[in-house]
């Protein structure tokens, strides 16, 4: 039988253990209950990276129209003329110097892929060096005296800002790597169903833009997925996708009257961009920024988010 | 002689019991606080889980609105197709469709929304065909038009009215809604002493598809919708036929044009040329929006549903400007009007109009808490479906509309459907 300081101790842990057990209840339900708005948010975060995919999508077909053929290799840049070529009206894009006359680039029918992810540095990058140039006092590392003709200067020595990159080659082509922590979140597909209409598949999740891994194994891209199936669609079954269809237009935008005539020929008889540069937002009118610039590329004229899946896309 | 046995004793000392009790009690209120306070603090994370839910589901289903408008139009919903009505006004000949008004829908007076013809002709086609490209190359999408042909200011007394300048010539030739123009003698656009005796005569238009295209989209859709369906750069305005009571002379411009300080003019034929210039834009808004109407919300069901997607919302300099064109314009609705009444309210808007060449789709999230009145609001601009998508999204007479590109597919007739 117990003796009596063994009762008091027993009472004592009975009761601590008891607040101890409430305690943790509480905190396991709060913890539990932030884990569960953290999960919900992921459906959130699917959304908007998918929708984030159209942009990326829209731009695709926008830029591939006109821009985006150019060969580095050579001296040439070379441009097209539309997905339906705004000269002759013919199925596009295409352009004169290699003679192909079709939609080879994109034909019509076809299906791409485009899985997106960051570089590891991008083409021109610049370091964020918060002071390339530090006026060097007494106080600097390393100090100079004040008899030194650099003392309390702003000797801008060094380019500003600085380049990412070590060399100008590494700088103008950037580090085209794959950032490991941006792939297998997201990517678009593109189905060109017509000379200039467009299904736009946005998927936020990391198949790849692989439709089933029957396309995987085609594509002989299973060491991907570790040549697992179930890896394939676990990732399928965690994904959203959204389907689109739009339509290219030649039509560029911007303000005619702006662009061309008011300010251009009237008030200075210069050109445009030379007194309104494409970045410039500080202006009085507020309206010669970036709204006010041509979009040589085209735009769209509707976006459609499609009710349920198409076959093809 | 009973012998006490301290050993087997079952109480505390007098001593022992005035010590643990206060300590007791101590540790004991401890215990309390801190479990009320815990109790609390689940309480209070309820609550914001509760209203973070509510925001992450406002924000999900603003993202669904952005693609498929049902705020403004729900094909499940009979009772929310507000914007498919047409209407038969005195003023018709600028507006008689809504936004979501099917092309091949009548107006109350048995007339169709938008005219169809088909002479068989290339450029002379009448209504809407939805596979149309709009290719460049394509010369009847060409705008023939003159807005430079502006009035005369040496012929500005002449008659009280504001004659038109035809020196240039008679655009309404080149391009035109009705394929025969009559050329008339305007003794007052000659040159001095080269008055005309009499008129020229009849003459073939060859450009007639653009010019009805625009003012079928205007007439069926008002302005948000014409700006939606038309080519971003286009210039809209075109000429029509001589009407003695309606029109000057030699067919000038008419259509949607801009005066120079910013404020649009329909110009449709009643009127002379007292505002046009050379300011032909397009889709321009410096200092006004285009809107699309609200379906929720208080108004007189005619008065909003007939006018107000044809409103221009002139915006002052005044910084609340915005605030004051998104309460008229945002179309409201409560998304949980059957909650508990301690639940927070939740209100989610989608305000969607043109501003300065761009059509802007502005979603609000706005959770009350009915315990502190506090207001959370989450406000966001978005990409997604646009006006002709939407309508190519709905079957006429309700319901979504089927869509799949397989070979052999046949696809749901929608609100953009042949006439």
């Amino acid at each position: 039988m117990p003796d009596r300081s063994q009762r008091r101790r027993g009472a004592v842990t009975i009761l601590v253990a008891g607040t101890a057990a409430i305690l943790a209840a509480l905190a396991l339900a709060f913890i539990g209950r932030m884990r569960s708005d953290a999960e919900g948010i992921v459906v959130l975060e699917h959304e908007v990276q998918a929708k984030a995919m159209l942009i990326a999508g829209c731009s695709y077909i926008l830029e591939a129209g006109r821009i985006g053929w150019d060969d580095p290799r050579t001296a040439a840049h070379e441009e097209t003329f539309g997905w339906i070529d705004v000269r002759d009206g013919r199925l596009g894009p295409k352009h004169v110097d290699d003679g192909r006359d079709d939609d080879s680039r994109f034909p019509v029918g076809a299906s791409r892929r485009f899985p997106m992810h960051a570089w590891e540095r991008p083409p021109f990058a610049i370091a964020a060096t918060a002071a390339p140039n530090p006026i060097r006092t007494t106080a600097s590392d390393p100090g100079i005296g004040r008899s030194d003709p650099a003392y309390g200067l702003p000797l801008l020595v060094r380019p500003d800002p600085q380049p990412a990159a070590d060399d100008w080659s590494g700088y103008a082509s950037g580090d085209p790597r794959p950032l490991s922590s941006t792939t297998g979140m997201s990517w678009f597909r593109i189905h060109r169903e017509s000379a200039s209409r467009f299904v736009i598949t946005c998927g936020a999740g990391a198949t790849h833009g692989w439709r089933d891994w029957d396309e995987v194994v085609a594509d002989g891209a299973t060491a991907t997925f570790g040549g697992d199936a179930r890896a394939f669609d676990d990732a399928l079954a965690h994904e959203r996708r959204l389907w689109y269809r739009v339509e290219w237009s030649p039509a560029v935008t911007g303000n005619l009257g702006y662009m061309y005539m008011w300010y251009h020929a009237e008030m200075t008889g210069s050109e445009l961009h030379l007194h309104r540069p494409v970045n410039s937002s500080q202006h009085y009118q507020d309206q010669a920024t970036q709204m006010q610039v041509k979009n040589a590329a085209g735009t769209l004229a509707w976006v459609q988010r499609l009710v349920s899946a198409p076959s093809l896309w | 002689m009973a012998i006490l046995d301290h050993n087997r004793r079952g109480g505390f000392t007098i001593i022992e019991m005035l010590i643990s009790l206060p300590l007791a009690l101590i540790v004991a209120g401890s215990a309390y606080a801190a479990l009320r306070v815990a109790s609390q603090a689940v309480t209070t994370a309820t609550r914001l889980s509760l209203e973070n839910t509510m925001l992450r589901d406002g924000a999900l289903a603003a993202n669904d609105d952005l693609d498929f408008w049902t705020s403004y139009d729900d094909p499940s919903d009979p009772t929310n197709r507000r914007l498919r009505g047409s209407v038969d006004k005195w003023w018709s000949d600028d507006g008689r469709g809504m936004p979501f008004t099917p092309f091949a829908a009548l107006t109350p007076s048995g007339e169709p929304v938008w005219e169809r013809q088909d002479a068989g002709v290339y450029d002379d086609r009448r209504g809407w065909d939805p596979s149309e490209s709009w290719s460049a190359a394509d010369p009847k999408t060409w705008w023939r038009g003159h807005l430079a042909q502006r009035k005369n200011f040496a012929t500005l007394t002449h008659g009280g009215l504001l004659a038109p300048d035809l020196r240039g010539g008679h655009y309404g030739i080149f391009a035109n809604i009705e394929r025969r123009q009559h050329i008339r003698c305007d003794p007052h656009t000659t040159a001095a002493g080269h008055a005309c005796v009499s008129d020229y005569g009849d003459v073939g238009v060859k450009h007639t598809w653009l010019a009805n295209q625009q003012r079928g989209l205007l007439r069926s859709l008002g302005y948000y919708g014409i700006f939606d369906y038309l080519p971003p750069n286009q210039v809209i305005g075109w000429h029509e036929a001589y009407d003695a009571a309606r029109t000057d002379p030699g067919g000038v411009p008419t259509g949607f044009l801009m005066s120079e300080v910013g404020w649009p003019v329909m110009w449709n034929g009643r009127n002379v040329q007292t505002q046009m210039d050379r300011f032909g834009y397009h889709r321009d808004s410096f200092s006004f929006r285009y809107v699309i109407a609200p379906s929720y919300g208080g108004g007189d069901l005619g008065t909003l549903m007939e006018e107000s997607h044809r409103m221009v919302w002139r915006l002052a300099w005044a910084a609340d400007s915005y605030a004051a064109l998104l309460e008229r314009i945002a179309n409201a609705r409560d998304r949980l009007p059957l909650r508990p009444t301690h639940w927070p309210a939740m209100n989610v808007s989608m305000a969607r109009f043109l501003s300065q060449q761009r059509m802007v789709a502005w979603s609000t999230v706005r959770v009350t808490s009915p315990v502190t009145g506090d207001n959370l609001k989450l406000s966001f601009t978005g990409f997604g479906t646009s006006l002709r998508g939407a309508r190519q999204q709905r079957r006429p007479a309700g319901g979504w509309a089927a869509w799949d590109n397989r070979p052999g597919a046949i696809n749901d007739a929608t609100l953009d459907g042949q006439q």
